[in-house]
């Protein structure tokens, strides 16, 4: 029964995304042929006599329904219509952008793959000859890598090694040379990602009795640290799939900024252009993508772990951290300081004479394109950044509390497959059924942002009703949601609000990366994102553009980095 | 006070179907303390969750006070919650860490709407087993595993039940804290249903010993009765397993 009602919510959830999808010229509110109209002809007054030719000529169905059902029907051919653009089939260009980032995607793995067993396996093996876990340099420095937004990243490597050294092509996709920063970009930061969610595991593992077993019959330390590495990986491939897809999402802009044409260029290209169903095609073949991914690692999972008594239902490990240290406090007080010193400073008015000024005493962090104190942006547009962020939390927040107190069990339901779709390419989509700003921009995030959050708030109502007060609640006379409400919520709430303060970062982030694609924020808004983006053609006269919003979302990721959710008591 | 007939109760897991309760006939009697004996997986537990509401039966049907019971909304077993105090087998872990004793105590007369003084009532049954009333304020972390077994307790006498369940409350209490246990059980003044893998535990309470088995009852009656001349395997198993100090 409840299975059946696990697998019900799993397979809506998913048709219902796919519905979505193929519904999407038509979620708009308007008629798709204006739409085509206005991709065509952008302002130009509308002449029906055109609108109807146009209908006609791209074979629109009627309504929604119908153009989902036709949409669906050759999709399932492999057709997946023409573009509205260049009325070139969108499939073969699907295809070719989808090649583009998985080699791309190819490239990242093996960067990522090199980073984490550098970092990983000398600490495991010291690890297990101390028997105490890992700690210090194995944690930290993974923990500063998987802070490293990839975008930010991408910049710097663009500036330095690129602009500055000249060793590599600035941008485009083919030759050798044009892989190796965006492969770095993407790669280091999951490495990192993938040695810190690892690391928790194998710290997992070490404490498990066998291993102390294992040590006291005279197994020698590469043999142990084998057979914790294993257990690691096991544990841990669901997590490492769903770090995947994140980087499926980051990639978006990862090929913006190196002018990568993958299928999350091609996507962005799509939105701008108002090119829907060439939108659809990408969006599809990346949630495919997506999915894949996913599917591997439950079956990893399962084929590491097989033999193991019960391990189909080995609880998902929430992904949180349990360490504390001062780190998140300090840099997010460096930044409130930095903040409330460019806010003393005014509003950044224009002043041409001083375009693209460099740092000096009138403008502390330099001046921008058109003569704006960087430092007084800064400021404005840090209240932009995380204000936002930290509200879409709040409303993920109370969401998740929402779906957590009325799960019954632990199995997978509706977050589990809105876990699958990178929050980047929610926004994409949404940015093409809305237009861009950051109001649509923000609910994009929020429609996957509240998910981890009610994954672990899930985890916690379940333990708590199934714990012992709640047991002997039910005995003395509570009902289901009185127990809930005395027993359960007062120990979730906690923990969660917790792990949404420590989230706060992460999601604006994300926000600032659909402002940096330019769906976001307006391009002219201090909105850290935006601003990096305004800076990017200046990267080589006057890099201190850019370095503000760098420095500032490089901060914002330790902050989300290090940050610790809930620690067990 | 409890009557089941011909109840049974089957687990399916992996494909192998377990007969927890397979055919299970019990009468107890209003005012005679029953023990409830048997060994590990001989379905005492689930004995205890379908008497409960916890749990529905496959078959059989089952009455406490001449009233059937079945699993369902709070509010139409709180007749039966009123009438059953239940010490849970985890008795110290029932406790919510995050709340004062005092209030854990109180929680069933809240619950079922007890009128009266609730504190003055919470002191007084702290009292009773053997906890000081002052201390009602302090959280569960502040006791030591003995006491919190003992608030349990004054938690499932707080609202007077005609019967009090306790679910291998014994088991796990040092030799000490069990005599004072059983003197408080058996000093309470209210019908006992004690679920225990323990003979001597039934020889101490006095009244009936049902002996259970394999999913039945095996053995039921006069606790002298049944240790003198046991009529089951089970229960010989049970009575030569029983710890004696040399005399």
């Amino acid at each position: 029964m409840r299975r059946l009602r696990s697998a019900l919510a799993v397979v809506g959830t998913a048709l219902g995304v796919v519905l979505l999808l193929a519904a999407l010229p038509w979620l708009r509110g308007e008629d798709p042929a204006v739409t085509v109209f206005r991709a065509l002809y952008a302002e130009r007054t509308r002449d029906p006599a055109v609108v109807e030719d146009l209908r006609r000529q791209l074979d629109l169905p009627d309504g929604p329904v119908a153009g989902a059902w036709q949409w669906l029907t050759r999709a399932v051919r492999g057709d997946l219509g023409t573009s509205w653009v260049d009325r070139t089939p969108v499939a073969p260009e699907v295809l070719r952008a989808v090649g583009v980032s998985a080699g791309l995607a190819g490239a990242a793995v093996v960067v990522a793959l090199a980073v984490a067993v550098v970092l990983l396996v000398p600490a495991t093996t010291a690890a297990v000859r101390r028997g105490r876990p890992p700690g210090g340099w194995a944690r930290g420095v993974p923990t500063v890598l998987a802070a490293v937004p990839e975008v930010v990243l991408g910049v710097v490597l663009l500036a330095v090694v690129a602009v500055q050294w000249r060793w590599t092509p600035t941008s485009g996709w083919g030759s050798p040379g044009q892989v190796v920063l965006p492969a770095l970009a993407l790669g280091v930061p999951s490495g990192g990602l993938l040695a810190r969610v690892l690391g928790t595991t194998v710290t997992g593992a070490l404490a498990e009795p066998w291993v102390r077993t294992a040590r006291i019959n005279g197994a020698g330390t590469a043999a142990v640290t084998r057979s914790v590495l294993r257990r690691a990986v096991a544990v841990a491939a669901p997590q490492v799939a769903l770090l995947g897809v994140g980087v499926l999402g980051s990639a978006v802009a990862v090929e913006q900024l190196f002018a990568v044409p993958g299928a999350g260029r091609t996507a962005l290209r799509a939105v701008l252009a108002l090119d829907l169903p060439l939108l659809q095609g990408c969006v599809l073949a990346l949630v495919l993508l997506g999915l894949l991914v996913g599917l591997a690692g439950g079956l990893t999972h399962r084929w590491l772990l097989r033999g193991t008594a019960g391990a189909g239902e080995l609880p998902m490990p929430v992904p949180v951290e349990a360490r504390r240290t001062a780190v998140p406090l300090l840099t997010a007080g460096l930044l409130l300081a930095v903040v409330l010193v460019g806010s003393l400073r005014g509003g950044g008015e224009v002043v041409l004479a001083d375009r693209l000024a460099a740092p000096g005493w009138t403008h502390p962090l330099g001046a921008d394109a058109v003569g704006r104190d960087v430092l007084a942006r800064f400021a404005a547009g840090a209240l932009l950044t995380v204000g936002t962020g930290a509200a879409v939390t709040a409303l993920a927040t109370a969401l998740a509390l929402l779906v957590a107190a009325t799960a019954r069990d632990t199995r997978p339901g509706v977050p589990d497959v809105l876990n699958a779709l990178p929050g980047v390419l929610v926004g994409v989509v949404l940015v093409a059924v809305t237009g861009p700003g950051l109001v649509p921009a923000a609910l994009g995030v929020l429609a996957v942002a509240w998910v981890p959050l009610a994954v672990h708030g899930r985890t916690l109502v379940v333990q708590g009703l199934e714990g012992a007060p709640v047991r002997a609640a039910v005995l003395a006379g509570a009902g289901r949601w009185v127990a809930l409400r005395d027993h359960v919520l007062p120990g979730v709430v906690g923990p969660l609000a917790r792990h949404a303060l420590a989230r706060v970062p992460s999601v604006s982030l994300a926000l600032a990366a659909l402002s940096f694609l330019g769906l976001g924020a307006a391009t002219d808004s201090p909105e850290w994102g935006a601003m990096l983006a305004e800076g990017l053609p200046y990267l080589q006269r006057a890099p201190w553009v850019a370095a503000a919003p760098v420095v500032g979302l490089l901060l914002l990721g330790l902050v989300a980095g290090t940050a610790t959710a809930p620690r067990r008591r | 006070m409890i009557e089941l007939r011909a109840v049974t109760r089957t687990y399916r897991s992996r494909g192998a179907t377990v007969r927890a309760l397979d055919g299970v006939d019990l009468t107890v009697e209003a005012g005679r303390n029953l023990a409830l004996v048997g060994r590990s997986g001989a379905g005492k537990s689930t004995l205890l969750r379908v008497l409960l509401g916890l749990e529905a039966p496959d078959g059989g049907t089952v009455h406490v006070l001449g009233r059937p019971v079945a699993p369902g909304r709070a509010d139409r077993l709180r007749w039966l919650r009123a009438a059953v105090g239940v010490v849970p087998q985890d008795a110290g872990s029932s406790l919510d860490p995050r709340w004062p004793v005092g209030r854990s105590v109180g929680e069933p007369l809240r619950l079922l709407g007890v009128a009266g003084d609730h504190p003055a009532r919470v002191g007084e049954v702290l009292t009773a087993v053997g906890v000081d009333p002052s201390a009602a304020g302090r959280r569960p972390a502040a006791f030591s595993g003995g006491q919190r077994q003992r608030i349990a307790l004054a938690r499932a006498l707080v609202h007077r039940p005609r019967l009090l369940v306790a679910d291998e409350l014994l088991s796990g209490a040092d030799a000490v804290l069990r005599a004072h246990l059983l003197d408080v059980l058996t000093g309470s003044g209210t019908q006992l249903l004690v679920v225990t893998h323990d003979l001597a535990v039934a020889a101490a309470l006095g009244g009936d010993a049902a002996v259970m088995a394999a999913g039945r009852v095996v053995e039921h009656g006069p606790v002298a009765q049944v240790l003198a001349a046991p009529a089951a395997a089970a229960t010989r198993q049970l009575r030569d397993a029983v710890l004696r100090l040399p005399a």
